[in-house]
């Protein structure tokens, strides 16, 4: 995990010196266009987050193995953090350019669904005391949230909208080199901060759930002390005298 | 594009963009930490108590 985490403080610290210093500024939006460094890259972080969840939930749906439920829990967390800076950082981008924070088109309004959904997800996680029930809801959850991002992908080309169609994913790419490959390292420095980040956030999930079991294993006995005989000798497989 | 032509401004949007992301991730993590550090805190002293 060690190696992971150094892999991902290097390839951050390259990323940061190529966006500040190696790619070109743009000649209409000036610096500010700079943000798409970190804007596309992070929004990229949410899909592959939530389809971390699609996967993982029909897996342990499938198999019914808590070590999946665990990957889940994680990845929609990570995904709702990386969703929210999407957010807050297009705003920040859209004031300059579009002179609004804000505005109800369908890849903003799609995003903010999708925002909505998987802090549903987390709120259903919270609320609901049965651990077994919790993790077969927010599956569905998990599975049925999903459909949005295609929304979200396809949204630019379905309605009419004031956020740009893909620049880049194209057969004729409409951005210099440069901006394409500090482009790039953005994608592969903001994907190995997702994979650590999900690494330590589900070793927190497993290491929470045998908390749990061994909480149970402790307050078993001592609640076995505190009931009646009659129970005690019941749950000792011994016939009532 | 009206505050985009006015260099500090656009600056500040970048700066203020770059800011938030930066302290979004290195907070989460930085929070992620802290809860795992004391996960494990507590399976070490369930485990000895099981002993």
């Amino acid at each position: 995990m060690r190696a992971l985490v150094v892999t991902t403080g290097l390839a951050a610290a390259v990323d940061l010196a190529m966006i500040v210093s190696y790619a070109p500024t743009d000649r209409v939006q000036g610096v500010v266009q700079r943000i798409f460094y970190f804007h596309v890259p992070m929004a990229w972080v949410a899909y592959l987050a939530f389809g971390v969840v699609l996967v993982a939930s029909v897996v342990y749906l499938w198999k019914r193995d808590t070590r999946w439920d665990a990957v889940a829990r994680a990845s929609v967390e990570i995904g709702v953090l990386f969703t929210t800076l999407v957010l807050i950082t297009g705003s920040l981008w859209g004031k300059p350019i579009w002179n609004t924070w804000w505005t109800w088109d369908g890849r903003l309004t799609s995003t903010l669904v999708l925002w909505f959904i998987y802090v549903g997800y987390l709120m259903l996680r919270a609320y609901t005391p049965d651990p077994e029930r919790a993790a077969r809801l927010s599956a569905v959850l998990g599975i049925v949230g999903f459909v949005d991002i295609p929304i979200i992908h396809f949204s630019v080309q379905w309605w009419r909208t004031l956020h740009p169609e893909p620049v880049i994913v194209r057969s004729d790419p409409q951005a210099p080199p440069e901006m394409i490959l500090t482009l790039l390292v953005s994608l592969v420095a903001m994907t190995l901060l997702f994979t650590t980040l999900l690494v330590y956030r589900t070793t927190l999930e497993r290491t929470r759930d045998e908390n749990r079991e061994l909480e149970q294993r402790e307050t078993a006995p001592a609640a076995l002390d505190a009931a009646p005989a009659s129970v005690q000798t019941a749950a000792a497989g011994q016939p009532h005298a | 594009m009206p505050e985009a032509s006015d260099a500090f401004a656009s600056i500040g949007y970048l700066v203020a963009a770059a800011a938030v992301t930066i302290v979004g991730l290195a907070g989460y993590a930085v929070f992620l930490a802290q809860r795992l550090r004391q996960a494990r805190a507590r399976n070490t002293l369930l485990h000895r108590n099981q002993r």
